[in-house]
């Protein structure tokens, strides 16, 4: 009953090496929370208000694209609130979806399990969303790298990349 | 009379002694400014008229204010002690006579003990010779001395003879009405009738009197004569007051439809440039419109992104996979009796379960399902399945129930799948509209560019400026009123004159009428005759006078084009426009007959300079050009390199001799080259005028001395 | 100007056609010297003498008047 509350309690985290990738596409919010604005963030050029818009985005392009890339060993990773306060719901409940459906996890099994077991698949969900998630920003820290210009002057460019992968 | 020669001692710049010898032609002095070409203009009219011309105060003083400033510095500076003095002679030349006048003009001033005594006065003496081969007679009666002056150089036409080049801007000063009308009458002869006009008012006047007496004489009714005769008075006295007034209307009137026609001219160009300005403003609007929008719609794209759940573009498949999962779950917990064998619960949903009842019809199957029928049972029984918990079991070894998540998450993809078809076309939609807003800012935006250079060409070519041009439709409203007013005003006048015309018509009418006998046929033919000579005599002076500024105008464009044949720009022509007081005043018009706008001060100086040229050797001036010589210092500089051999040209021609110092050629090897062979310039002497030390090297004139160097 | 370029002028007025003192043929022939037996172009050429010879403007009137009061 509560398992999908219980995964919405987690905060997924991720590289900091893209933080500086994740700052520029996204508006970093002024000292009172939430004071920013969407006309700000367009004005800003930046593309996202949150940081896990972007996380949000980057998962889903790791999912259909089926790139997980398991972060590194000694990454300083950093989170962001847990995926309850992310807004819209739906999209969140949808990326646990596709993270579930990707994932080798058995759900009937998982009904037999003891609340520690259970507890351990949240976790190792949770991580799967995070691999994921870290392929996404892989594949937008290549497309920077490789044609900055795609980012620059293109107010469509995250769309554009909707239609790339 | 022809300038022969010129010799100056210790005048001025030039010390020592220095001839110049002059013939017909264009004899041209050159030398760079501050060289001492005014001066020699100087030499010339000091002797003459004992003034020099004090350029600080731009004015003509006499002698006995500048005293020794016409000495020369080297010269005084030079004389340890005793007598030093300053003099011009002139040798002029009467051809037809051939006789020849020597006027010579000094100075004298005295150092005595190192300082310096100055006489108050210049002294003049003339010599005559009557024949070449006679002796030169001294002529000392004062009164011939002047006569012989005026014969050298009547006073009336010398500003039209010998002038400096700043004097050109007030021998004919556009802004002095009667400038014009002034030359004309001082060079030609239309003071005489003139004069007759006066001769022929004075007797038609004297005619009248006598006439009316006459009446008075004979009339039955004295007293009532009288009556009518204070009326007559009281009428001709009315009639000359309104006819002052008529004219000052009439002035008036010309004055403003003037400014009109200037205005109009500049208001059409005016009104344009407002109705751009407007039809810009409006543009800006719309832009500022279109960007508003389109800031918005770029705002709302990015939402779109999560709210139109394009990120999810693409994922459909994470939806199909889960799908099957999902049942392969759902169909384990079947199996192991955890989970209702068919439906799971709500499905459907109870108000369809109720409907079907309702309907007694299966919308699944689409069959009936008639009440008491087995359908009808199976669908009631679905509907209460919540009823009956005993179908939520549990297995042992079941410790957790996700049902409700996976099911969420099953009807969430699915709800969420349905839109993910229409995210292209959305995406296409909504990027399309941002392009044609994106367009359409173009367009106006180069709209608004267009209009704007639209704008700028307008102002340019009328050479007014933005707020100008809302003044000037103003401004034009304004003379608009005015000129509707004095029209008004004049028909009044004109309506009251002609009452009063007629009045004093009755008047006289009844006048006579008291008259019973015959007055004499001779008065009567007298009176008649002198007012019509009083008529003739004022229209042949105005016929003759528009003839005059007829041929005027077309010898004054004669020397305009002439003058400027070197110069290709717009010059438009001469015109002599007539003005409702009488006057004229000359202007440049173009092809249309409009004001020439625009025109620059080159061109105006040569319009007065070809005015003054007309003036002069119009036919009817009785010779002038030939007979007296013009000497003019620098009117070139005011109108530079371009006119300046169209002008020698012209000048060479009109005048049988003159005597010209320019800059211009100074530097300018060409144009020096030019002036001494071109066919076409009839040149006389030319010399050039060098001092000693140039002007910026002056601490004093102790030293200055000029050099005269023949050219030719 | 001369006297008889003077008078010329003055002979070319349409108020002589008008009023049929003069054709303008007969105008173009004229002659100062002769002698017209009309007051109105005698008392011009007497205008026209007294104001060359310079006699001052009442005095040509006078004379004009006296002329035409026979």
């Amino acid at each position: 009953m509560d398992l999908l509350k219980r995964i919405k309690d987690r905060r997924p985290e991720y590289d900091t090496a893209h933080e500086a990738m994740i700052t520029r596409f996204t508006l970093v919010q002024g000292g009172k929370a939430g004071s920013a604005t969407e006309e700000t963030a367009w004005q800003q050029g930046k593309f996202f208000t949150t940081k896990y818009e972007l996380y949000i985005y980057a998962t889903l392009l790791g999912l259909k694209t089926d790139y997980r890339l398991p972060l590194r060993p000694d990454a300083n990773t950093t989170g962001f609130i847990e995926m309850r306060s992310w807004q819209p719901q739906d999209l969140t409940e949808y990326v646990i979806m596709g993270v579930l459906a990707k994932s080798d996890i058995d759900f009937y099994e998982l009904e037999k399990k003891e609340e520690k077991k259970v507890e351990d698949t949240i976790l190792q969900l949770r991580k799967l969303i995070e691999e994921y998630a870290n392929g996404g920003l892989d594949k937008i820290r290549a497309k920077l790298e490789d044609d900055s210009a795609f980012f620059e002057n293109n107010d469509n460019c995250f769309i554009d990349l909707l239609y790339q992968s | 009379m022809i300038i022969e020669k010129i010799e100056l001692e210790n005048f001025m710049c030039y010390s020592g002694r220095q001839t110049m010898k002059f013939t017909e032609g264009i004899n041209v002095i050159v030398g760079d400014n501050g060289y001492g070409k005014s001066k020699l203009y100087d030499a010339f009219y000091w002797a003459l008229y004992d003034q020099i011309f004090v350029t600080e105060q731009k004015k003509f003083l006499g002698t006995s204010e500048v005293r020794s400033k016409v000495v020369s510095d080297k010269a005084i500076f030079e004389t340890k002690e005793g007598k030093v003095a300053a003099s011009v002679k002139i040798i002029f030349h009467d051809l037809e006579k051939d006789s020849i006048y020597i006027l010579r003009r000094e100075f004298t001033a005295w150092k005595e003990n190192g300082a310096l005594r100055e006489d108050r006065n210049s002294e003049l003496t003339i010599q005559v010779k009557g024949l070449p081969f006679q002796n030169a007679k001294m002529i000392t009666d004062r009164e011939e001395m002047d006569k012989i002056i005026e014969k050298i150089l009547p006073a009336q036409i010398k500003p039209y003879l010998w002038f400096q080049g700043e004097q050109v801007e007030s021998i004919i000063d556009f802004n002095q009405q009667d400038t014009l009308t002034r030359a004309i009458n001082v060079l030609s002869s239309i003071t005489r009738y003139d004069e007759i006009k006066t001769v022929a008012t004075l007797a038609s006047k004297t005619a009248r009197t006598e006439y009316d007496r006459e009446v008075r004489r004979l009339s039955n009714d004295a007293v009532r004569s009288q009556e009518l005769e204070k009326q007559r008075n009281d009428l001709e006295v009315l009639i000359e007051r309104h006819l002052k007034e008529e004219t000052e209307i009439k002035e008036n009137l010309s004055r403003a439809e003037e400014k009109r026609e200037l205005l109009a001219n500049k208001s059409a160009d005016a009104h344009k440039v407002t109705v751009l300005q407007q039809k810009k403003k409006d543009i800006l609007d719309q832009l500022e419109e279109l960007n508003k929008s389109f800031d918005d719609e770029q705002i709302a794209f990015h939402r779109k992104m999560f709210r139109n759940k394009w990120v999810l573009k693409g994922t459909r498949e994470l939806v199909e996979i889960y799908s099957k999962r999902y049942d392969q779950y759902d169909q384990q917990r079947i199996a192991a009796n955890i989970a209702t064998p068919r439906l799971p619960i709500d499905v459907p949903e109870p108000i369809y379960l109720q409907r079907m009842l309702d309907q007694e019809r299966c919308l699944v199957c689409d069959r009936e399902a008639k009440k008491g029928t087995e359908p009808y049972d199976m669908i009631a029984a679905l509907l209460h399945r919540s009823d009956n918990k005993s179908n939520l079991a549990t297995s042992p070894a079941h410790k957790q129930n996700f049902s409700t998540d996976f099911k969420r998450l099953y009807q969430n993809g699915l709800s969420l799948a349905h839109r993910i078809d229409d995210i292209d076309e959305d995406i296409a939609d909504t990027l399309n509209k941002i392009n044609n807003q994106r367009n359409r800012i173009k367009t106006t935006a180069k709209a608004l560019q267009d209009t704007e250079k639209e704008i700028e060409n307008l102002l340019i070519a009328a050479s007014i400026n933005a707020d100008q041009a809302q003044q000037i439709d103003a401004e034009y409203y304004v003379q608009n009123e005015k000129i509707i007013d004095f029209v008004d005003r004049l028909a009044r006048v004109s309506q009251k004159l002609e009452s009063f015309r007629n009045e004093l018509r009755g008047v006289n009418d009844q006048l006579r009428s008291l008259v019973k006998t015959e007055i004499p046929a001779w008065l009567t033919e007298k009176q008649q005759v002198l007012s019509d000579f009083e008529i003739i005599a004022f229209s042949t002076r105005d016929r003759v006078f528009s003839n005059l500024i007829q041929q005027l105008e077309t010898e004054a464009n004669r020397h305009y084009e002439a003058m400027t044949a070197g110069n290709k720009s717009a010059r438009g022509r001469i015109k002599l426009k007539k003005l409702p007081n009488q006057n004229y005043m000359p202007e440049i018009i173009d092809e249309k007959g409009s004001p020439l706008l625009g025109s620059n001060t080159s061109n105006l100086i040569l319009v007065k300079l070809a005015a003054i040229m007309a003036i002069v050797s119009a036919k009817s001036s009785a010779g002038i050009v030939d007979f007296y010589t013009l000497i003019t210092d620098a009117p070139t500089s005011v109108f530079g390199e371009d006119y300046t051999i169209g002008f020698c040209k012209t000048i060479s021609k009109v005048y049988k001799q003159s005597i010209v110092m320019s800059k211009e050629f100074y530097k300018n090897q060409q144009l020096q080259e030019e002036l001494l062979n071109n066919p076409e310039i009839n040149v006389g002497k030319v010399y050039v005028i060098t001092p000693s030390i140039r002007e910026s090297e002056r601490i004093n004139r102790n030293t200055l001395s000029t050099t005269i160097e023949t050219l030719k | 100007m001369t006297k008889e370029e003077i008078y010329k002028n003055y002979l070319k007025d349409p108020l002589l056609f008008e009023k049929r003192i003069l054709s303008n043929d007969k105008a173009e022939k004229l002659k100062f010297s002769d002698d017209t037996g009309i007051k109105l172009l005698e008392i011009l050429k007497m205008a026209i003498d007294g104001n060359v010879d310079q006699d001052s403007e009442s005095v040509i009137s006078r004379k004009i008047n006296a002329y035409l009061n026979k």
